[in-house]
């Protein structure tokens, strides 16, 4: 992050208040290999223009309808419950395989007990 | 019409009690129309939570939402939640779409695309955000259950297979 000296400082009675505001440059290079790859620099920017064209196209559609027509068309309750039976029955398949295998592997404990101590 | 592609933006913010010339500022870094990190890292733990308290009702006075069309995030290490705004501890924490570095001029396209956004952020704000925070808020709910429930799904989906697998070798 840019540590640069303050542009803006505040002087109140009894505090101070300073930002440091960089409007110019991004505010980090988060991946340091991106910067070097120029070469994809402009096809990257398109992409992320067009995801956000994309995503504020979608919010302020989801903002611009009223509510009772979501409600209408939301799909989020039976995707929900269709998820949960699926949760169920892979939860009782987990279960059943491993108990089967923790019970194969308790007999094999109790064979080596009985082969070794009695 | 802002000529560069909305990239994340910073103030940094060393301490504070009156914030009444951050609206200028967050005017100045393009807040609204850019993401925002509002890094209030140097501030004490009561300091921040001040800050805070007095930013959304700012934010609110200056029909700016604290989460979109773009976010502003909070980077503090300090705290960890907070009921209005997005709080990251290191810029890592930001999602990887907002992390990248643009300082080539736009092209055509580039430009062509951020008209569009320009014209749907500025459509967003019209409608009012902090009125419809609440009918977001209502939407979202379900949406992260069923992204709750479908993580959990691939789990239990993914030990099955593992378990079928170990079974036949």
């Amino acid at each position: 992050m840019n540590a640069k000296t303050p542009k803006n400082t505040i002087n109140m009675d009894d505090f101070s208040v300073h930002f440091d505001l960089d409007t110019d440059t991004p505010a980090h290079d988060p991946q340091p290999g991106l910067a070097s790859q120029k070469k994809d620099q402009s096809l990257k920017v398109v992409n992320y223009l067009e995801i956000e064209s994309k995503r504020l196209s979608h919010l302020s559609n989801f903002l611009d309808t009223p509510v009772e027509t979501h409600k209408k068309h939301d799909l989020t309750k039976g995707l929900i419950s269709q998820i949960d039976l699926d949760l169920e029955k892979t939860k009782h398949q987990v279960i059943t395989k491993l108990s089967q295998n923790a019970s194969g592997l308790f007999q094999n404990i109790e064979y080596l007990w009985e082969k070794t101590f009695l | 019409m802002e000529t560069n592609a909305p990239t994340l933006r910073e103030i940094l913010i060393n301490c504070t009690q009156d914030i009444n010339s951050l609206p200028r500022l967050l005017n100045e870094a393009n807040a609204g129309s850019s993401p925002i990190i509002l890094n209030v890292e140097s501030l004490s733990h009561e300091n921040i939570l001040k800050f805070l308290d007095l930013l959304y009702p700012l934010l609110k006075e200056i029909n700016l939402h604290p989460q979109f069309p773009y976010p502003i995030f909070i980077m503090t290490d300090k705290i960890s939640h907070h009921p209005y705004f997005i709080i990251i501890h290191a810029l890592k924490d930001i999602p990887t779409h907002y992390q990248f570095k643009h300082e080539k001029k736009l092209t055509p396209r580039e430009i062509s695309l951020m008209r569009t956004t320009y014209l749907h952020n500025k459509k967003i704000k019209n409608l009012g955000p902090f009125e419809k925070e609440q009918d977001l808020q209502t939407f979202f709910k379900p949406c992260k259950i069923l992204h709750d429930k479908i993580k959990e799904l691939d789990y239990f989906e993914t030990l099955l297979k593992k378990i079928n697998r170990d079974e036949q070798t």
